[in-house]
């Protein structure tokens, strides 16, 4: 028998169909490994979602957060040792928090607590890498970097060139890199670092005399000429002028009082609390203002996608007790306020709120050794977990897993969230359960909108699609 | 409809153009552009309005002109710049000023002028609470009594002791000579035999000292026979210096840091790393030298480190390196760049604090040669296998499958910095470690000894370690060739490095694509890149000869 | 002719579908540079037409090249240009933390923050030349404002509105001659719309500005 590989591009055609036309369950089982997944066609695309992608930097411990075990573990038999020992009176107090299904760490404060049951966690992700630059461009973009180099577009970015633009702002990342291969430059990102660089980004710093701005903006028009063209190789010209373009629209539509903290009305009081923007002590790159900067930009029609950083410096090599817990807490709490914003924000639709309208997804480039090294913390490890909320996504569940001894990713079942630390040579064959890698979340938040996710070659998680 | 957009504008661009006549697209650059392409990447700015003047009527740039922005101060800035994207310098993770040598500045009056106190809030935990945590001390000058000691007074708040508190001395401090500042006395303690006893009965009146030193005291405990501990004598330039209440900041707060001279010694540091390339560029040694070249440059902020402060962290190990001298002459602020001629197994920028402070772990040292030098890069085969599998619990990640694809590489790689601490950045002697702990983890004399046994041995192998119990831990699963690499080094590394030609094949790969701003096309893969590595090593590694080689290819005057 | 394209470019793209309907597509390759044909090739070699050869990639100028040049084009102090060291980070400049390689495209943020650095340095630059000392050898520079102690000891001509253009467009550019006629002619209009301010010599202001965020000046 022999195979075509499918036309990706010919949307008419179901996987289903295709298989069906191919005679032998030998044969389609067969086919599964050649063809590519197909994109959930019968969900509709919602070209309204939003997606906030919230980075934790430097590689999160799982133990203090989304995969903890009980602090009785036995290092010396189960190769993990949860240290919940060293924390501070709080934490250890606080111990494994259970939420309906959801365990959650000591280190996840209560601000997340409250709105824990939102969200989904997922376990046992594999992710190849020990080396934070692979690692967080592999989550970025969905595919595996070439050495270190980014391959391909952030998801953001892939997003918003399936659901086209409807925001001034189509794309914001503070503080997470970001890339744009051949995309539309409405789905390349506004990198800032800090709420200053958006501020920066959106109001003038020196005013033109108006004379001086309407003959710059006139030659601008009019660009470029010959020189300009011939350097126009790779698109460099025309992403510049385009820019230009851009960055006239951000300071006309005024948007820069939205992320205005100096604000004495109610609304920011309320938005400085809510963040708890006054344990940033002025650094407008903390992830308090980070998160307070997405949340509005989402709730106020700034953007449709940011992606921000939620907690730094978690690359705790040493001293894990002193330094680790207090910021993988911070990076939670403001997580636990942004989502708590949107659930009191109203949505475009009577009766949602935007939390329905928006799709949140936290990461870290990988976890950290379930075991201590020598100098007292923990170094990089290949697991890793994935915290999901929001639109489109089953809430409250906990899918995939980690061995009992070691902490290693084991393999699950895309359909049912189960991991088996056991399965049978069948369920592999079949291709039933797999080792989960960023890739089949990613695919898992595209699908959550009905989005094209064909390009990251791995099936969603079905057990937390609707 | 987008697509649309964006041909039709183009075409829009190149209808106007043409309309004015003189826009040929595909041409070589001419004689002014190049100017500036060339003063731009080889000196990093647009050429002066002189030189746009003398290059009038000319379609090409002058052999001199072009020699002279290569032999210019500029040009070795630019290849700093070039430097710091392969190695990547930066030392915010390293911890290079622990916070029990941390002073902090106080201002002890908001805005009625400037009335600082500089204390240690790691000491005024320890030495002054009782329930205020860091607790600073009285602003007013100090007592003491018979025994030199600072007089303690309660600070009382609400009828309860929160604290005890000194008064002030006043001290000039090494990093700004010819003036003094108020420091808390306790903080100020300079005892002249430069060592104090650690967790006193005295030191332990204070509760949170009394905690930290029976947490600390498990370890001595826990070793037959037991370490001295309670009053062994302890230097005070030692990381466990905080355990004594008779440590302070040394003469002249010498053994401490504060942030801006922590920032400063940042700078410095990488700074040092850049010098030598700055070094290697303009003195036209063979590029080489970048990566086995012994002499260094140190500066003030780097030696007054390394003489009084380098030992006071646990994370970041910094024994005295008796291979790396420290010019005598050097004091704090001097900010002249004198040049050290190191020994032992140093290697160029490889070795330099810079570097292993930045790559802490000998795998990541190991990662970012073979990035930088090597072009290439580790990359696993595939998904992780079941961990219930058998070759999943391997301890030797050699052999472990879905490991054992990068390590069976990186591994021996790696052990060429096997005799470098990691963490850290002093050299592992054979003297004071030994292959084997027999002399370190017996016969424990100090708390120092039996936590650098700890650090550096392999005492409590798990698995397959079982073979190499005691040995230091570079050493585990080393077979006989990787040992003699992890003893000469990684000066080994680079040498293998150059001879095998990759070096120079990936040195002038990289410098292509920095100039080319585009990766090789197949044609040059196969002919240009080879022959230009060919000369570049035959032509005794000379960097100035390969980027002028690089810049007046005909690829480099195209336009576009 | 290039008013009625780009009009037309305009009209159409006024016409494209809702964002949702539109599908992404990639722009269209780059140019292909195709060499003329050489004289006499060994025989069997491919014709040199069928073949692309490879031309150095444009870049845009880095954080520290814009600051130095600017510098050097003003003829200020070598460092009297300095970005804060956030806002570089922000513009691509590495930290090698979180940012490992110099980020050189130029977005949005970037193109707008050109704006504001033009307008805080172009009157630098305007001023420059009435504070330049007059004890120097003869500079090699334009004058564009007569009244300055530079340029009445060393200027017996003053060069006119045209001439000064010219040398500012060569100065940020590196174009001049016939090359720079087309580039002359809009920077006057832009000289003109610009002179109808009262700032000092706002005229050159608009010219420094315009040319400060072209494509010439930041792509090399």
């Amino acid at each position: 028998m022999t195979f075509k590989l499918p036309v990706i591009a010919d949307r008419a055609m179901s996987r289903r169909g295709l298989l069906q036309a191919l005679s032998g369950a030998a044969g389609g089982l067969l086919l599964a490994d050649f063809l590519l997944p197909k994109a959930a066609f019968a969900a509709e695309k919602d070209v309204k979602r939003k997606f906030i992608f919230a980075y934790f930097e430097g590689g999160w411990d799982q133990l203090l957060g989304l995969d903890p075990r009980p602090a009785n573990t036995n290092p010396m038999t189960q190769l993990i040792d949860p240290g919940y020992g060293q924390l501070g009176y709080g934490m250890q107090t606080r111990g494994i928090q259970r939420v309906g299904n959801l365990e959650l760490g000591p280190a996840v404060p209560q601000a997340f607590i409250d709105v824990a049951a939102e969200c989904s966690i997922i376990k046992g992700i594999t992710m190849d890498t020990a080396a934070h630059e692979v690692g967080r461009r592999y989550f970025i973009t969905g595919r595996f970097p070439r050495g270190l180099d980014a391959v391909g577009s952030s998801t953001a970015s892939e997003i918003l060139a399936q659901i086209g633009e409807a925001t001034p702002i189509a794309h914001i990342s503070a503080g997470v890199e970001a890339y744009a291969e051949k995309m539309p430059a409405f789905a390349q990102a506004l990198n800032v670092n800090s709420l200053s660089d958006l501020r920066t980004a959106l109001t003038p710093l020196v005013t033109l005399d108006p004379k001086i701005k309407e003959a710059v903006e006139r030659f601008q028009d009019q660009s470029p000429g010959c020189e300009g063209i011939r350097l126009d190789r790779d698109g460099l010209t025309s992403q510049m002028l385009e820019s230009v373009k851009r960055s006239r629209s951000y300071i006309t539509s005024q948007l820069s009082s939205v992320f205005d903290t100096t604000r004495m009305d109610a609304e920011m009081m309320a938005l400085i609390q809510r963040y708890d923007l006054v344990a940033a002590q002025g650094d407008l790159s903390a992830p308090e203002v980070m998160a307070f900067a997405a949340g509005q930009a989402i709730k106020k029609g700034v953007s449709q996608c940011v992606s921000f950083q939620a907690a730094r410096t978690l690359d705790t090599h040493a001293d894990w007790a002193q330094d680790h817990p207090g910021r993988l807490e911070t990076g939670f709490k403001v997580l636990g306020a942004l989502i708590a914003d949107l659930k009191a924000t109203p949505g475009s639709m009577p009766g949602k709120t935007m939390l329905d309208e928006t799709t949140i997804m936290a990461f870290s480039e990988f976890a950290r050794t379930p075991l201590f090294n020598n100098i007292r913390g923990r170094d990089h490890f290949l697991g890793n977990s994935v915290l999901v909320a929001g639109a489109g996504l089953k809430r409250g569940l906990t899918v995939g897993g980690s061995a009992a001894v070691g902490q290693m990713p084991i393999e699950t079942d895309l359909t049912t969230g189960i991991a088996y630390e056991t399965p049978t040579q069948m369920m592999r064959d079949s291709g039933q359960v797999q080792i989960l890698t960023p890739k089949h979340v990613l695919a898992t938040v595209l699908a959550s909108a009905g989005l094209d996710y064909a390009y990251l070659r791995a099936e969603p998680i079905k057990a937390l699609l609707p | 409809m987008r697509i649309m957009t964006v041909v039709l504008t183009l075409v829009a661009f190149s209808a106007s153009a043409q309309a004015d006549a003189k826009c040929e697209l595909a041409k070589p650059i001419d004689g002014q552009r190049l100017l500036r392409r060339l003063s731009l990447d080889l000196r990093g700015y647009t050429p002066s309005y002189q030189e746009a003047v003398d290059q009038r009527g000319s379609a090409e740039v002058s052999a001199a002109k072009l020699d002279s922005y290569i032999q210019s101060a500029d040009f070795v800035g630019t290849m700093r710049k070039y430097h710091e994207q392969l190695l990547w310098p930066n030392l915010d993770s390293a911890e290079l000023d622990p916070l029990q040598q941390k002073l902090f500045r106080v201002d002890m009056d908001p805005g009625m002028g400037e009335d600082f106190i500089y204390f240690s809030i790691l000491r005024a935990l320890f030495l002054r609470s009782v329930t205020q945590q860091f607790p600073i001390c009285r602003n007013e000058p100090a007592t003491f009594d018979a025994q030199g000691q600072p007089v303690m007074t309660p600070l009382v708040v609400n009828g309860q002791t929160v604290a005890m508190q000194e008064g002030y001395v006043m001290v000039e401090p090494y990093w700004a000579p010819g003036t003094q500042v108020k420091v808390c006395a306790l903080d100020a303690m300079a005892p002249a035999s430069g060592t104090g006893r650690i967790c006193t009965a005295k030191a332990r009146m204070s509760p949170y000292m009394n905690q930290t030193c029976n947490q600390f005291g498990v370890y001595p405990n826990a070793v037959q026979p037991p370490v001295p501990f309670n009053d062994a004598p302890i230097a005070c330039d030692s990381a466990f210096a905080f355990l004594s209440s008779e440590c302070g900041c040394g003469p002249n707060l010498r053994l401490c840091q504060t942030d801006e001279t922590a920032a400063r010694l940042r700078r410095s540091l990488i700074d040092q790393q850049m010098r030598v390339v700055e070094d290697v560029v303009s003195q036209d040694l063979p590029y080489t030298e970048v990566l086995t070249r012994m002499r260094v440059p140190m500066n003030g902020a780097i030696a007054h480190y390394l003489r009084y402060q380098s030992r006071a962290s646990f994370e970041l190990f910094g024994e005295t390196d008796a291979t790396n001298p420290i010019p005598p002459q050097l004091s704090y602020l001097d900010d002249t760049w004198v040049n050290v001629d190191r020994g032992g197994r140093h290697s160029g920028i490889l070795t330099t604090p810079g570097y292993l402070l930045k790559y802490m772990s000998n795998r990541g040292r190991a990662h970012r040669f073979y990035n930088a030098f090597e072009c290439s890069s580790f990359i696993p085969g595939g998904p992780l296998p079941s961990p219930q599998e058998a070759c999943s619990k391997h301890e030797d990640l050699t052999k472990r499958c879905g490991c054992d694809a990068c390590h069976i590489r990186l591994e021996p790689m790696s052990a060429h910095w096997g005799r470098f601490a990691e963490y850290g950045f002093t050299p592992l002697d054979e003297g004071r470690y030994p292959r084997t702990a027999a002399g370190v983890c017996t016969n424990f004399q100090s708390i120092d000894q039996l936590f650098r046994c700890f650090r550096f041995y392999n005492v409590q192998p798990v698995g397959e370690e079982e073979a190499y119990r005691n040995q230091l831990r570079p050493y585990v699963f080393r077979t006989p060739d990787e040992v003699a690499k992890l003893e000469t080094g990684p000066r080994a590394l680079a040498q293998a490095s150059i001879d095998s030609g990759a070096f120079a094949s990936c040195t002038t790969r990289k410098l292509w694509g920095y100039y080319m701003r585009r990766e090789p096309t197949p044609d040059e893969e196969s002919t240009v890149i080879p022959t230009l590595a060919a000369d570049f090593k035959s032509g005794g590694y000379k960097i100035k000869d390969l980027v002028k080689k690089i810049v007046t290819q005909p690829a480099y005057r195209r336009m576009p | 002719m290039k008013r009625a394209a780009l009009i037309l470019a305009v009209a159409l793209a006024a016409c494209t579908k809702p964002p949702e309907m539109q599908q992404m597509q990639p722009p269209p390759p780059p140019l292909k540079v195709i060499a003329n044909p050489a004289p006499s090739m060994p025989d069997g070699h491919p014709a040199l037409k069928d073949l692309a050869i490879g031309s150095r990639g444009p870049r845009r100028m880095s954080v520290d090249q814009l600051e130095r040049s600017f510098d050097q084009i003003a003829e200020l102090p070598p460092g009297t240009v300095k970005l804060p060291p956030d806002l570089a980070l922000t513009l691509g400049r590495p930290d090698y933390k979180r940012l490992t390689e110099e980020q050189l495209q130029p977005t949005p943020l970037f193109m707008k923050f050109m704006l504001d650095l033009s307008a805080y340095l172009c009157p630098l630059l305007a001023n420059a030349e009435a504070t330049r000392p007059t004890d120097a050898t003869p500079p090699q520079t334009s004058c564009m404002n007569p009244t300055s102690p530079m340029c009445q000891k060393f200027f017996t001509r003053f060069p006119t509105v045209d001439e000064n253009i010219r040398y500012l467009v060569l100065r940020f550019t590196g174009i001049e001659g016939a090359d720079a006629d087309p580039y002359v002619t809009r920077l006057k209009a832009a000289y003109e719309t610009g002179s109808q301010s009262s700032a000092t010599l706002s005229g050159y202001q608009a010219v420094c500005a315009s040319l400060f965020t072209s494509p010439e000046f930041l792509l090399y």
